[in-house]
């Protein structure tokens, strides 16, 4: 199972994610409004959140976050937290936009690929389901 | 139009309207965008003789077709006006967010013009334009006033995307030393601007936008950013720029004796790498750019480059970096331009040490080293206690009748001793806004070993800088990116097929566009001040005006 690991220490907030995801799935126009990842700012630090499923089942893990030495492994504590939860919706006609890991097989999820810093990082971890 | 949006603003403020005007083509071809196309709109609509706090002065924003796109380090939006500094024509430019905010916004720029009644902002959002009273915003600082404005507005999601360049009291008092700042960052070669805004009574921009920037060949497109984001990681200079910002070069600086204190007195103490570094918490870069050379404290506010740095310290007799750091956070809160007001200072220690502040208006309590004053000082330059403070370097020199003191060029503060190092020197002379690295330096390790022709360096590099403003690429790049990389970017965005040597064209006809501008406003001639006049300097500039055509 792949995971997209968020390493908001190493994240310098240039939303290349945003510009890569927009650009994959609009194909051809740039809209990082339009991104099902969004990267948040909260005083010095960024965020990047991904737009995970949007039932609150036990499959609703997609984000690993290191806070301090800690690694905070299968959990939403970003999404859960975010205020925002509807940043995710197209700005044009609302409908709601979900990350699909850009069809994770041939060239594997756009914004761990642009991602300048290192901050994303795809990871395999063993499935539990 | 790939790449562009193909409209512009007007926003007249004395008649308070605003209309969308379609671009022209051609231009765009010509001049591409950016500075390019800033220069081009104010220089054909503004006199160059008008002065530069008249309604009749204009304020032009532009992006590049790269501006927001993902090319590499694609951030810029140029603001050109008349400079309320220098006199020259200057072209800011606006990093962070705000480029490409304005752009997804549906515009590829501001045709700003006019003078506003009262205090307003300008508020757009997807094509739609309102100026809206900022009358609870005046006196504000620049963090007020950017916090008071997002709480405006009712979407919290909304109210953290919107950016802002603001003004802060510096801008409203039209002192010269008045500079921009946009989400908390200084708004670099803005100084004069902020005043140009104060005299319009425009207090701040703010852009929000959500719409598509379409490309005309993603996958060319994609190919060429990977190749950049690959090209920043071969890239030596460009890595290390990106890990120690503007200090890439600091040691080779205080070995030349470019790092110079006690205002170009005497040779500097060095200040060691590490001791800076040891402020730097986190790492933060502008809109799609790799680099991540902006330093920021835990909080997120930013701490100072090596001229604002050497300007608030060294030059000013300082060395204690807490005292630098918390005098350039006053300077942005402000909106006073850091390097400017810290050589000011300087330049008044410097007078008052010759014995030359003795009238009764003059007496300021001012002392190299002395870090209590230094800040008293600092924060009251725009409470007018001293108004003699807010004339800048230049003015305090011309006002006391000793213009020899001022060590600058076309009313500038220059931040680095160009004594020793020519080319910084003949860059200093002949830079179309006064004294500054900006428009025609880079920072890259080695860059102080001269090789070769001076003069032919020094222009292409101008020229370089030039054409990447215009296209919206940050000029920090050319440390490690081609112009190449940079044409087929522009060509998976745009479709416009240009080579190196085309590009080189356009930047060199930015550049005289703006020399003619500058001409025809009667500005002094490119010149050094007396004390760096090193003997081939006149031979070199000789040179450089020949190679460039002027006269």
């Amino acid at each position: 199972m792949y995971r997209i690991q968020i390493d908001h220490n190493k994240c310098t907030g240039c939303r290349y994610c945003e510009l890569a995801c927009s650009l994959n799935h609009l194909t051809t126009a740039l809209n990082p409004k339009k991104a099902r990842i969004r990267v948040l700012k909260e005083k010095g630090r960024f965020f990047p959140v991904i737009s995970g499923p949007c039932t609150d089942a036990a499959c609703n893990i997609k984000v690993d976050l290191i806070i301090g030495d800690k690694v905070y492994d299968f959990c939403d504590i970003c999404r859960a937290s975010c205020p925002h939860k509807d940043i995710f919706k197209d700005p044009v006609n609302n409908t709601p936009i979900q990350c699909d890991f850009c069809g994770i097989d041939a060239p594997g999820p756009s914004c761990v690929k642009w991602c300048p810093s290192g901050a994303l990082r795809l990871i395999e971890i063993p499935s539990y389901y | 139009m790939f790449g562009y949006q193909g409209k512009f603003l007007r926003v007249d403020l004395s008649k308070a309207e605003t209309n969308l005007e379609e671009a022209d083509t051609e231009v765009y071809l010509n001049f591409l965008g950016g500075r390019g196309l800033g220069v081009k709109i104010f220089s054909a609509e503004v006199s160059p003789e008008i002065t530069p706090l008249s309604p009749e002065n204009k304020i032009v924003m532009a992006t590049g077709p790269l501006t927001g796109t993902g090319a590499s380090c694609g951030s810029i939006c140029n603001i050109v006006t008349k400079s309320s500094l220098t006199k020259t024509i200057i072209s800011a430019q606006a990093k962070l967010y705000f480029g490409a905010e304005l752009k997804a916004s549906g515009y590829d720029g501001i045709i700003i013009e006019g003078r506003a009644q009262e205090p307003s902002y300008l508020f757009i959002k997807d094509q739609k334009a309102q100026l809206l009273p900022a009358k609870y915003l005046s006196e504000m600082n620049t963090d007020q006033t950017e916090a008071l404005i997002r709480s405006t507005i009712n979407d919290p999601w909304e109210a953290r995307e919107i950016r802002i360049i603001s003004i802060g009291p510096a801008g409203e008092k039209l002192l010269p030393l008045a500079a921009l700042v946009t989400d908390g960052m200084l708004v670099p070669n803005s100084v004069g601007v902020g005043a140009v805004f104060g005299s319009k009574n425009l207090k701040a921009i703010v852009v929000r936008g959500t719409k598509d920037i379409l490309i005309h060949d993603p996958k060319l497109f994609l190919k060429a950013v990977v190749n950049s984001i690959n090209e920043f990681y071969q890239s030596s200079s460009l890595k290390a720029f990106s890990e120690l910002s503007s200090y890439v070069i600091l040691e080779e600086f205080l070995n030349n004796g470019i790092l110079s204190g006690f205002y170009f007195r005497k040779p500097a103490h060095p200040i060691s790498l590490a001791h800076i570094k040891s402020y730097w918490q986190r790492n933060r870069g502008c809109f799609a750019c790799p680099v991540s050379c902006l330093k920021t404290k835990e909080n997120g506010e930013f701490l100072p480059d090596i001229d604002a740095l050497w300007a608030l310290g060294p030059l000013s007799g300082i060395y204690d970096l807490k005292t630098i750091i918390t005098a350039y956070d006053i300077c942005i809160k402000m909106g006073l331009d850091p390097v400017e007001t810290g050589l000011t200072l300087a330049c008044l220690m410097s007078l008052k040490e010759r014995g030359l502040l003795e009238k009764e208006e003059l007496k300021i309590k001012l002392q190299f080293g002395n870090k209590e004053a230094f800040l008293d000082i600092l924060t009251s330059i725009v409470k007018e206690k001293e108004p003699i403070l807010g004339k800048g370097a230049f003015g305090v020199c011309q006002y006391l009748d000793k213009p020899d003191l001022f060590i600058g060029v076309k009313g500038r503060s220059a931040a680095f001793d160009a004594q020793s190092y020519w080319p910084l020197g003949l860059q200093y002379a002949t830079s179309s806004c006064g004294a500054t690295h900006l428009n025609g330096f880079v920072f890259s390790q080695g860059i102080t070993k001269v090789r070769g022709d001076i003069v032919s360096q020094v222009k292409t590099l101008q020229d370089k800088i030039a054409v990447l403003e215009a296209l919206g690429i940050c000029p920090h790049g050319l440390a490690g990116l081609s112009l190449d990389t940079m044409a087929s970017m522009l060509e998976g965005v745009s479709g416009i097929t240009l080579t190196q040597e085309d590009l080189l064209k356009i930047g060199e006809s930015i550049y005289q566009l703006e020399h003619e501008f500058n001409q025809k406003a009667g500005i002094e001639e490119d010149n050094l001040p007396k004390r760096w006049l090193f003997p081939n300097f006149s031979n070199l500039l000789k040179d450089y005006h020949q190679l460039r055509g002027w006269q």
